[in-house]
Formats: structure tokens, C-alpha cells, sequence
């Protein structure tokens, strides 16, 4: 039954996908790919509940084999419940011009190409499938962007730096076929060369494509340009997919990782985490905003599985489960808080024409239905309760703060630092969002444009609430995912399935009573308050007239934090002015905060780049013929290293 | 197959390396293809077999009515000068010929002596496509290389490989197409199908 219907639904996607290149189909294409998403959704949460394998099983030879197990059942839920939303929202915001409907049938492809990865059971098709999720976005960029430079410019470095850091994956996942270790069929020693060789592989090969620091430049670039629903998308499920992949080398396949792998992996969860959020805070533009944000919730990801991998190599079984849940279930989190902030601002961007942070400001007010989504959204990624994002980050809190109790000295310090950096995260993200809040949804309009903005269509707005409520049930019953993801850990471990989330030794954490408590709290105060309503009065601005351009703007409310943290950041700004016959007429500001990670590690790169680049043009002759001699060398050098047993 | 018929192959295959009129190439390298289709044919033991010789004999004419197209709509005043002077050309074929063969001990064939003619036509279209300046040439370096690939699937243990014939047939006309478009926008920019002129667009 759950076969069936996981074909039949992504039978419809791909039909749907046909049908959206015609006009007149458009819509129902659209619709059909929706309904098609759906019933893959629907399909992978009962292949995760019933936790049965349907299909084949992993095989490290090279056949095509394609199956479902509960882990891949999922990410094929998340994939669904995400791209349903994102489809029906399509329906209204791509239009059925050449462009759209190109957009239309790229989406189709993209979810198939997702679906590949989580159904694959063989390296061939993983890995065809790996390369299509990379590939097919780009080609949505440069379709939905026609002859824009700045997108191709951004479209290469994504191709480039994914293509680069993705060699790790074929690595990581020819190494496990070579072993025949895919599926786990054959134990890898613990501590081996050969262990270690895929591990780092991998994180290096799916922590590019999960947008992890110091591997993520491409990220902040690529999501923003895309249209709405296909940022959702990649932001929303693309990097999940890429977690997935993690979590399968790392934790089924691989075999039990030493402490120092788990402690390596929990530094650059932490460096993710904060570092995402804080250049977060510096962005002015919505959707970098967003897209920062996607860095910093992927740290958090990458912690849960790093304490998962100590608490593992240290014995603790039970307690490595609750973590690798704890990541797990922030997969199912992030990817529904995500896509509705970015459906979000594609549905303002959509009304506005622009995101520009400071340009904006009373959207609330003028579109109650998106704007109230959108302000769902940002409560729980800023991990308010009782919100889902809330309860995941608790977990992973949880998971963090046992790996000193199990460990040594050494790991205790590492799980330890690494709990400083969620906590610090944390607060940041709830800093971030009350700007985003402020500046976005409250407050006057900065525009005309803002001042006029509407509604958009049912279409859109479904997607948005839909969403939203999403976020609120995961926040009431995340113990409903809690139970089958922990039972995900390929060592066994169970627990029973309740609304909240119920962990042995901490006091647990009741979701049920924490909403109950807070909506009676709400009702109180709104009984409290009455009728009674807040006398306006005139605003005290130094005796100027109170205008949109004294209202706070993104870089004066951060600008505290700018401070603190200026010997770490170094921010630049110009201040320049402009005075006539002794008087002031004008004052210009920029600033920016620059990524030091770029400016420090992927400048000097390009630079060498860039060097090595002109001594090796002298290769490049222009000429055919000379290529092809180049080729009957290589040909040449190959046939005589197996000729003298070199390889082979 | 016989010796007498692997010597035909690769004395074609070297004709080709040597020869200076395309239209004359393009026929020396549809002759070979037709010289394997009916081996294929004669060796076929089932209905697959039979299917693999038709895949074949449709790549070997569609191709050849390409090139003669592509050769009557870019008649030159006078043929491209090869790079090379052909002596020196044959000697090269023969000499990465030979050096194949030494350094690949095997296959996996039914003969050796088929898996030295596979080795020779590999390296003769090699050579023409390394030597030749002529767009169209280049391509026939690439049709005779796929040929050659075409006899070792016809000379697989267990007979043709319909799956071989198939990919090859689909390889090649994808190769030839876009070189044919390719040869056509090089030929009505510089007035020949002279592949060195792209030199003159290098940075």
C-alpha cells in the first residue's frame, strides 16, 4: 500500500510536470504535482511510523536498485510535506509564460531528482541522483533569470564550490562501495585509515551541500535568486537531503566513528550555528536573512549528529538515539519553518516588488493572513515555544548537555562549548527575528508601494497557513515524530510515543501543558485588558517632522551587537558629507559587514587560483588536434601504469 | 572473422588517414561500416543479433548521407591542408597502433587478432582526428575510432551486443550532429572547414 502509493505519487508529479508545459494545462499540472507531492509525503511518514523496508535493500554493486526504509521514509515525508505547499503556492505566483511554465516542469524534476537520492539503494543511482539535485536548480536559476550576469556569476559559484566539495561524496560513497559496506553489510573497522578516509569525505562531500561553515558560500548566494517556491525548496528540503546522505555514511554505514570524528563534527555544527546567525543579523536583503538562517539551523542539525557520534564512540546508546532524533527532528522543523518564511517573502516580494529590510515595515496590517504566517514562521525558527522549533532545539540542548555526563574531560569540554554555542545561538536568533519582526511586519509602511500592498491569492495564502499550522502541531505533539525517529538509530533503542517529549533523568519537556498554559495566559491578558486601547500621542523626534526615514533601520538595530563583537567581525563603513557655503546639505552612510571566512579562506584560494590559472593556459592551444594529443598522452601514461602493475 | 577480413578493416582505417578528399573518406569509412554489418549479419545467431546489425547499418548510412550533405553544402576551392604530410601521418598510425597493442596485453575477444585490428582502428582515428585540420576529418577520426569499437563488440564472446551497437549508434549521430552544426558555423564564418582558424579566437 505505501509502495503504491509513493509511485502514485510520483507518478503525478511527473506527469504533472508534462502537463505545466502546456498553458492551458498549467495550473492542473501544477495541482497534479501538489496532489502527487502529497501522497509521497503521506507514503514516507507511514514508511517512517510502520518502520518496514519496502523494495530492495542497499546494495554496493553497481545495479539499479531502488527501496524505502524509515530514514529515507523521512525525508521523503519532509520532501512532500514541503513540496505540496510550495507546488499549490506556484500555482498563483508563477505565471504560464514560456519562463514559468519552464519552472514549472524544472520544479517537477527537481522533487524526482530529491526522490531519487532518498530512494536509491546502490551507488550508481545515489550518486545520478546526487548530481541531478545540484544540477536541475541551477538550470531554475538561469531559466527564471534570463540574461541577468549577477545570477550566472552566482549560478557557476554554486556549480563550482558544490561540484568541488561534492567530490567528497563519490568519494565517501565509491570508498563504501569498494568495502562493500553500503547497506552495512560488511563492518568497517573502527579507528581504520579507511574509516576515517570516508568520514572526513563525507562531511567534506555532504557538508558542502549541506551548506556547513566554512563549506557554504555558495548558499547565501544561490537560494535567495531562486523563485520562491524553489528556494523553499532548496532551502527547505535540498540540504536535508544532503543531511541524510550525512547521517547515512556516518551513522549506518561507516561503523562507530572514534570520539575525535563526533568532537570534529560538533565544532562545525557550532561554527555553523553561530556563524550563520550572526552575519544573519547583518543582512538587509529578506531573503539572505533567510538564507544565513538555513546555515545557522543546519549547525544546529550538525550538532545533534555530532553528539550523537561521541555519545555513541563513549557507549551511551540510549542517550546517541535521543540526539540523533534531536537532529532529526530539527530536519522536519527547519524545513517547515523555512519554506513558509521563504513562500513568505516571495508572497511580499510578490505584493512590494522588493526586500529590502528597511524598505519595508507594516505588512502585518496590510496582509494579515501572509503576514501572520510569516510571523508563525519566525517565532519558531527563533525557537520561541510552543512552536516546534522550540521543542527540537530543546532536544538537541538535551542531547548536548549529556555528552560531559559520558564522557571524558576532553569531549566534556567540546559537548560543553558546544551547548555554550546552541544557547548563544539561540538568544541571537530571537534577536534576529524580533528585527526581522519589527522592521517587516510592524511598524508604518516605508513606501508607497508597501502602503498599497494586498492579499495575495488563495493559492498563496494556503500555503502560507497550511505551513504555519504545520509549525504549531509539531510544537504541540513532537513526540508523536520523537518515538519513530529514535527507533531510526541503527542500534536499538525505543521509546513509547506521547504528545510531548518525555526524556528519562531531565523532567521532560510538556508541549501540551506549556500551549495550554500560554494561550490561558493570552486569554488572560485580553480579559485583562478589555476594551481598553493605548492613547497615541505624538512621537518627540529633536523637533523634526517625524518621518519613515527616522523610523530604526536594520544597521542601527544592530548596530549594539556591531559593537560588542567588532574585533571579531570588522565591520566597514564610510560616513561622507556633503556641505555648501558652511552648511551641512547631505550625509551619506554605508556599512557592511564583511564574511571573513571568504575574505580570510576563499579569497586567497581564488587568488592561487587564478595564478596557477595563467601558467596553465599555455596548455590551451586552441588548437583540436593538440587536445587530442593531449589525450593520447593521458591515454598513453594510464595504459603503461597498468602495464607496469602501478594500477590496476 | 577471418584474417583476411580484419586486414580490409585496417587497410581502410589507414586509407582513411591518409586520403585527402572528404567525400572519398566518408566512403573508405561507410565501406568498413557496411564490411561489419555484414559480418554481423552473416555471424547472427538470434533475433537481438540481427537487431544490433540493423543499428549498425542505420548509423553507418545516416551518417554517410550527413557528411555527404554537409560535404556538398561547403564545397571548397581547394581541400584544407593537413597539418601533416600523409607519410608521416601513416607512420604515426601505425607506430600509436603498434604501442597499443603492446601495452594492452587484452581485451577479452575472441581472437587476438581482433583485438589488434580493434586496437589499430582505434589509434588511426585517433591519429586522423589528432592530424587532420579539416572539421569533417576530425569527425571521420572519431566515426573510424567507433568503428573500431563496433568489431570488438562484434567480436565479444557470446557474439554482438545489441546494448554496444545501440550506444554507439546514439554516441555517434549526437557527435556528428553537433559537429556537423559546428563545421557548418566554422565554414560560413571563414570560408573553409578549418578547424585552425578557431585559433584565432583564443583570448
Amino acid at each position: 500500500m505505501t509502495g503504491l502509493l509513493l509511485g502514485a505519487g510520483l507518478g503525478a508529479i511527473a506527469i504533472g510536470g508534462v502537463l505545466s508545459v502546456w498553458g492551458k494545462a498549467f495550473s492542473a499540472g501544477l495541482w497534479l504535482q501538489a496532489t502527487g507531492a502529497g501522497g509521497v509525503s503521506v507514503a514516507g511518514f507511514w514508511a517512517l511510523g510502520s518502520q518496514a523496508a519496502l523494495g530492495d535493500t542497499f546494495t554496493s554493486s553497481f545495479v539499479p536498485r531502488f527501496g524505502v526504509d524509515g530514514l529515507s521514509g523521512l525525508f521523503l515525508g519532509i520532501l512532500g510535506l514541503i513540496a505540496a505547499p510550495a507546488l499549490v503556492f506556484s500555482v498563483r505566483y508563477l505565471r504560464p509564460s514560456p519562463t514559468g511554465r519552464a519552472v514549472g516542469v524544472l520544479t517537477a524534476l527537481f522533487v524526482l531528482a530529491l526522490a531519487l537520492v532518498l530512494c536509491a539503494r546502490d551507488p550508481v543511482t545515489f550518486l545520478a541522483g546526487w548530481e541531478s539535485m545540484t544540477l536541475v536548480p541551477a538550470v531554475v536559476i538561469l531559466v527564471s533569470r534570463g540574461a541577468d550576469r549577477r545570477a550566472r556569476k552566482i549560478v557557476f559559484t554554486y556549480l563550482a564550490v558544490t561540484h568541488l566539495g561534492g567530490a567528497g561524496t563519490w568519494v565517501a560513497i565509491l570508498l563504501l562501495a569498494h568495502a562493500g559496506a553500503i547497506g552495512g553489510h560488511t563492518t568497517i573497522a573502527s579507528g581504520s585509515g579507511l574509516q576515517t578516509a570516508i568520514a572526513l569525505s563525507a562531511l567534506l562531500g555532504m557538508g558542502t551541500k549541506a551548506g556547513v561553515m566554512p563549506l557554504h558560500v555558495w548558499l547565501p548566494r544561490a537560494h535567495p535568486i531562486a523563485p520562491a517556491p524553489v528556494s523553499a525548496l532548496m532551502s527547505g528540503v535540498m540540504i536535508k537531503v544532503a543531511i541524510y546522505g550525512l547521517v547515512r555514511v556516518l551513522i549506518d554505514w561507516d561503523g562507530v566513528l572514534p570520539v575525535w570524528f563526533g568532537v570534529l563534527v560538533l565544532a562545525v555544527g557550532a561554527l555553523s550555528a553561530l556563524g550563520g546567525v550572526v552575519y544573519a543579523l547583518f543582512e538587509h536583503d529578506l531573503k539572505r536573512l533567510l538564507a544565513m538562517h538555513s546555515i545557522e539551523n543546519v549547525g544546529i542539525i550538525v550538532l545533534g549528529i555530532g553528539a550523537s557520534l561521541v555519545l555513541r564512540a563513549r557507549g551511551a546508546d540510549t542517550w546517541a538515539a535521543f540526539a540523533l532524533a534531536a537532529a532529526l527532528l530539527h530536519c522536519v522543523n527547519h524545513a517547515v519553518f523555512k519554506a513558509l518564511l521563504f513562500l513568505g517573502a516571495g508572497a511580499f516580494e510578490r505584493a512590494v516588488g522588493s526586500l529590502e529590510i528597511d524598505r519595508l515595515g507594516g505588512l502585518l496590517r496590510r496582509m494579515p493572513w501572509s503576514g501572520g504566517a510569516f510571523l508563525v514562521g519566525a517565532m519558531a525558527i527563533a525557537g520561541l515555544p510552543p512552536l516546534n522549533g522550540f521543542a527540537s532545539e530543546w532536544l538537541t540542548l538535551q542531547a548536548l548537555i549529556h555528552v560531559p555526563r559520558y564522557g571524558h574531560i576532553g569531549d566534556g569540554v567540546a559537548g560543553a562549548l558546544a551547548l555554550a554555542a546552541l544557547a548563544a545561538t539561540a538568544a541571537l536568533a530571537v534577536f534576529c527575528f524580533v528585527k526581522v519582526v519589527g522592521l517587516v511586519l510592524l511598524g508604518a509602511p516605508r513606501t508607497p508601494a508597501v502602503a498599497a500592498a494586498e492579499e495575495p491569492p488563495i493559492p498563496l495564502r494556503a500555503a502560507l497557513i497550511f505551513l504555519a499550522l504545520a509549525c504549531v502541531a509539531l510544537g504541540f505533539a513532537p513526540g508523536i515524530l520523537f518515538g519513530p525517529l529514535v527507533g531510526l538509530a541503527p542500534w536499538s533503542s525505543k521509546v513509547g510515543t506521547q504528545l510531548g517529549l518525555h526524556l528519562p533523568g531531565t523532567g521532560s519537556l510538556p508541549t501540551v501543558g506549556i500551549a495550554v498554559a500560554l494561550v490561558g495566559l493570552t486569554v488572560a491578558l485580553a480579559l485583562v485588558r478589555g476594551n481598553r486601547r493605548a492613547a497615541s500621542a505624538p512621537t518627540w523626534a529633536s523637533g523634526q517632522i517625524v518621518e519613515p526615514a527616522l523610523n530604526w533601520t536594520s544597521a542601527g538595530f544592530t548596530k549594539s551587537l556591531r559593537l560588542v563583537l567588532e574585533f571579531v567581525l570588522r565591520p566597514e563603513r564610510e560616513i561622507s558629507s556633503k556641505a555648501e557655503g558652511g552648511v551641512l546639505q547631505e550625509v551619506v552612510y554605508s556599512g557592511n559587514v564583511p564574511h571573513l571566512i571568504e575574505d580570510r579562506l576563499y579569497r586567497p584560494v581564488e587568488r592561487l587560483g587564478f595564478r596557477a590559472a595563467v601558467h596553465a593556459r599555455r596548455l590551451q592551444s586552441g588548437s583540436v588536434g593538440t587536445y587530442v594529443v593531449y589525450l593520447i598522452g593521458l591515454v598513453i601514461v594510464l595504459l603503461l601504469a597498468v602495464r607496469l602493475g602501478a594500477i590496476g | 572473422m577471418s584474417g583476411g577480413l580484419l586486414w580490409i578493416l585496417v587497410a581502410i582505417g589507414l586509407a582513411v588517414v591518409v586520403i585527402r578528399r572528404r567525400s572519398m573518406a566518408v566512403a573508405l569509412v561507410t565501406a568498413q561500416a557496411l564490411v561489419l554489418v555484414a559480418f554481423a549479419l552473416y555471424d547472427a545467431k538470434d533475433g537481438e543479433d540481427v537487431v544490433a546489425a540493423g543499428a549498425l547499418a542505420v548509423r553507418a548510412v545516416a551518417l554517410a548521407t550527413l557528411f555527404l550533405l554537409l560535404v556538398s553544402r561547403t564545397r571548397e576551392q581547394r581541400p584544407v591542408h593537413a597539418r601533416v604530410p600523409p607519410p608521416v601521418r601513416a607512420g604515426a598510425a601505425v607506430a600509436f597502433a603498434l604501442t597499443l597493442t603492446w601495452l594492452v596485453s587484452t581485451l577479452g575477444l575472441d581472437s587476438r587478432d581482433a583485438e589488434r585490428a580493434v586496437l589499430a582502428l582505434v589509434a588511426f582515428g585517433i591519429v586522423t582526428a589528432a592530424t587532420r585540420r579539416a572539421t569533417l576529418f576530425q569527425v571521420l577520426g572519431i566515426v573510424l575510432a567507433e568503428n573500431g569499437l563496433a568489431l570488438a563488440a562484434l567480436e565479444l564472446p557470446g557474439g554482438a551486443s545489441l546494448t554496444i551497437e545501440l550506444g554507439v549508434a546514439l554516441d555517434l549521430m549526437l557527435i556528428a550532429l553537433v559537429a556537423g552544426v559546428f563545421h557548418e558555423r566554422i565554414f560560413a564564418e571563414f570560408g573553409a572547414g578549418d578547424s585552425a582558424a578557431l585559433r584565432t579566437l583564443r583570448d
